[in-house]
């Protein structure tokens, strides 16, 4: 017979931790920040979306060439090109999300795409939103 | 037992540094998203590989160029090279022979042409130069007509002036890239008031210098110049401040213009307009700068004779980075000669274009090793001789298995001959190899199903005309000869003798005989002991007799070898000639294709004259 009482939920603690990517210091300690969990993933995916293809060595492929495609003229065309990069990047080398959504909206004014992500970690039913407005730099 | 958490960087490869580091990682507690590409922590692991590798790259390249082995850069290996006494060979021009007739329009006692006359000549549709290093003077003949041979050699002939100063030293560096330093001249003016030139010359050791010597030494420097360099008052005398360096030299090609023999001239000879050109030594000789590879090969074995020569293969490396118009070089003791002649040292060389070297090439050689032999070790420089097989070669075929005709497939076995020739003999010490030629025919179509060569060997005698002389031929393989009273063993072409027209053959019992043929082909004996046939050694041997005419070239010997595995001895080397190739269809057994008189590097060869080789033993042909 089984004993009986309360058993707590199991619950696997998914711990993900990163240095943040501008390597600023905490102000108080004075040591690097670390980034944890969904913070550590959102870090991780903005570095693969801001990163060209081509740019890192021995690794052509990492990245999803949505700088590169801000010198393009922007039509809806290049538009489901930019979202389709952005899928296949997060899809190949970030294995720790599934992707819900991906909006890409044009700023042409102001030379600027404007990138909305929405996704799951794995094993965490909480939904994680990103944006990121991608500008021009020359 | 604690686990070792040091990093360990034992992999030289860009994943394989990043996968050391992650293990690294891993052992740590303090960072966990070292596993994924897109994290901030794979930027910096990426960072770390990326500059452990162009370390580890940069190590291994420094540490290839270290060595002489390995070095890959030309300025490395010559440095490598300069360190074992090795200075790597400049282009050398190709030299020419022309004959210059001059008409002056009077009767001048003799004409001079000067050094460095500029001539002209066209191949493949660029013009070179062409200059002769040495004036020349014309004396008029009996018929009074002007005329000389005149040696000319390919590039421009240049001069380059340094000023010695100690305040803003100066390198001594030729300021081009194709320099020919076989005419390099260095001359010093004592000032520029004062024109007084002394004539330096080239040392390669310090054996023998004093501080008066007047020497220099020759380098190749980092940018892949020559370079001159003096000595310093001990070792050699010192250039100084005030002195110009004049550097004379020239400016060549290379091989580019070998074979030039349209040869003109726009300036006068010896101040004469008049005058013809003809070329009687088509540009010959010449090489191109040594390259890297050769350098790497030479340099140690250079450093190994240190600069004498004392075994084959010094004498082999010696002639052969010395002499650059020469392909391939034999040399053999004189104990090893047949018959053996004590004392001496043999050496046979092959040019890389024609079949012989010129008399005088051979007393450059001679003297070029005076220095370097050892006492009572006489040099004698020998022209190769050719043995020539003739192959019979009979192939079966199915034309059921091929598009291909029997006149397409006996092409191709011409093709396989040439280029076996070419690839697998004629040089010294290749041997042929029968099952080789028959599997490479085998090969030329699938639809061959046998392949059988018949083969015989040739040598060749250029006889005197003039007085009786004795001979050797030498085969130096063993002759077909199954038992006693085996007759024709051997055979020859025809030749004059007591005024007929002869043959050679052999009784079977080792006596060389001469004969006639009568009515009916009969072979009527005039000499029935001409001399002697050894079948083991295989040389035949002709006593004393008068031979004043021959048919051909030279007289041809025939004979058949024991076994066709062909081993060329000393100065020999094999080559086809007289080939013949039968193509027959396997199911109908007819001659299909025939094909005679294969045109082979053998078939255009020639006999060297006699008078050319070593009658030292009063027995011509003794060298073979």
């Amino acid at each position: 017979m089984a004993s009986s009482g309360s058993i707590n939920p199991i619950s696997k603690e998914v711990s993900f931790s990163d240095l943040g990517i501008s390597m600023t210091p905490h102000p108080v300690t004075g040591k690097l920040t670390v980034k944890k969990n969904a913070e550590a993933v959102v870090s991780a995916i903005k570095n693969l979306i801001l990163t060209n293809r081509f740019e890192r060595p021995y690794d052509p492929l990492f990245g999803s060439d949505v700088k590169n495609r801000l010198f393009e003229s922007f039509d809806t065309i290049e538009q489901a090109n930019i979202e389709r990069d952005i899928q296949t990047a997060i899809e190949n080398y970030e294995p720790r999300v599934t992707i819900s959504d991906i909006t890409v909206v044009a700023r042409p004014d102001s030379n600027r795409v404007q990138v909305g992500l929405s996704f799951f970690i794995v094993n965490d039913a909480r939904p994680v939103e990103v944006g990121l407005e991608i500008e021009r730099t020359r | 037992m604690a686990a070792n958490n040091a990093l360990q960087l034992t992999s030289v490869d860009f994943d394989g540094i990043k996968n050391d580091l992650k293990t690294f990682l891993s052992n740590q507690t303090e960072l966990g998203d070292y596993n994924y590409e897109s994290s901030t922590m794979q930027i910096l692991l990426n960072l770390l590989a990326y500059n452990t590798y162009r370390n580890s790259f940069y190590l291994n390249m420094v540490g290839n160029e270290m060595f002489l082995d390995s070095a890959q850069i030309r300025s490395n290996v010559v440095s490598k090279a300069k360190m074992l006494g090795y200075t790597p060979r400049s282009v050398v021009g190709p030299e020419a022979e022309i004959q210059v007739t001059i008409s002056p329009g009077g009767s001048p006692s003799v004409i001079t042409i000067d050094a460095n006359t500029v001539f002209s000549a066209s191949v493949d549709g660029r013009n070179y130069v062409y200059t002769n290093p040495k004036s020349l003077v014309v004396n008029a003949n009996a018929s009074g007509v002007y005329s000389g041979k005149l040696p000319v050699v390919e590039g421009r002939p240049l001069t380059h002036r340094f000023t010695v100063s100690s305040a803003s030293p100066v390198r001594y560096v030729i300021p081009n890239d194709n320099v020919d330093t076989t005419y390099l001249t260095v001359r010093v003016q004592e000032s520029s008031s004062n024109t007084t030139t002394t004539t330096w010359t080239q040392s390669t050791d310090i054996t023998g210098l004093t501080a008066n010597s007047r020497a220099y030494f020759l380098s190749e420097n980092e940018d892949g110049r020559y370079e001159v360099k003096f000595g310093d008052n001990v070792i050699s005398k010192q250039v100084n401040d005030g002195n110009i360096v004049l550097v004379g030299y020239r400016v060549s090609t290379g091989l580019d213009s070998v074979g030039a023999n349209n040869f003109t001239s726009s300036t006068t000879m010896g101040g004469y307009s008049n005058y013809t050109l003809r070329s009687t030594i088509a540009s010959t000789n010449g090489s191109n700068r040594e390259t890297i590879d050769s350098i790497k090969l030479n340099a140690p074995r250079s450093y190994t004779a240190q600069n004498r020569v004392v075994t084959a293969a010094d004498f082999r490396t010696s002639i052969l980075s010395y002499f650059t118009d020469l392909q391939a070089v034999s040399v053999w003791g004189g104990e090893e000669n047949d018959p053996p002649i004590y004392g001496k040292a043999f050496i046979s060389t092959k040019p890389k274009s024609g079949l012989y070297i010129s008399d005088n090439r051979k007393n450059e050689i001679k003297n070029y090793l005076k220095d370097k032999t050892i006492l009572s070790i006489d040099t004698e420089v020998v022209d190769p001789t050719y043995l020539y097989i003739r192959p019979a070669i009979n192939v079966t075929y199915d034309p059921d298995d091929t598009t291909s005709t029997a006149s397409g497939i006996a092409s191709g076995i011409e093709s396989i001959l040439t280029s076996f020739e070419t690839n697998n003999l004629n040089l010294f010490g290749k041997d042929y190899i029968n099952s080789d030629l028959a599997i490479d025919i085998g090969n030329v179509n699938s639809a061959i199903k046998s392949t059988r060569i018949d083969v015989k060997l040739e040598k060749e005698n250029k006889p005197i005309t003039t007085t009786s002389a004795r001979y050797n031929i030498s085969f130096n393989n063993r002759i077909y000869h199954p038992h006693k009273d085996h007759m024709y063993a051997v055979a020859s072409t025809s030749f004059t003798y007591q005024g007929r027209p002869c043959f050679f053959d052999d009784d079977g019992n080792k006596a060389l005989r001469i004969y006639t043929l009568g009515a009916g082909n009969q072979r009527t004996y005039v000499n029935k002991n001409a001399g002697k046939v050894d079948y083991t050694t295989g040389r035949i041997t002709i006593d004393d007799i008068l031979i004043s005419a021959y048919e051909g070239d030279a007289i041809t010997f025939l004979v058949d070898p024991d076994i066709d595995d062909i081993k060329p001895q000393r100065n020999q080397i094999i080559l086809f000639r007289n080939a013949r190739i039968n193509v027959v269809n396997a199911e109908t057994n007819n001659l299909e294709a025939s094909v005679s008189n294969v045109t082979t590097t053998g078939t255009s060869t020639t006999t060297a004259a006699l008078n050319s080789q070593s009658a030292t033993v009063g027995l011509y042909s003794a060298v073979y």
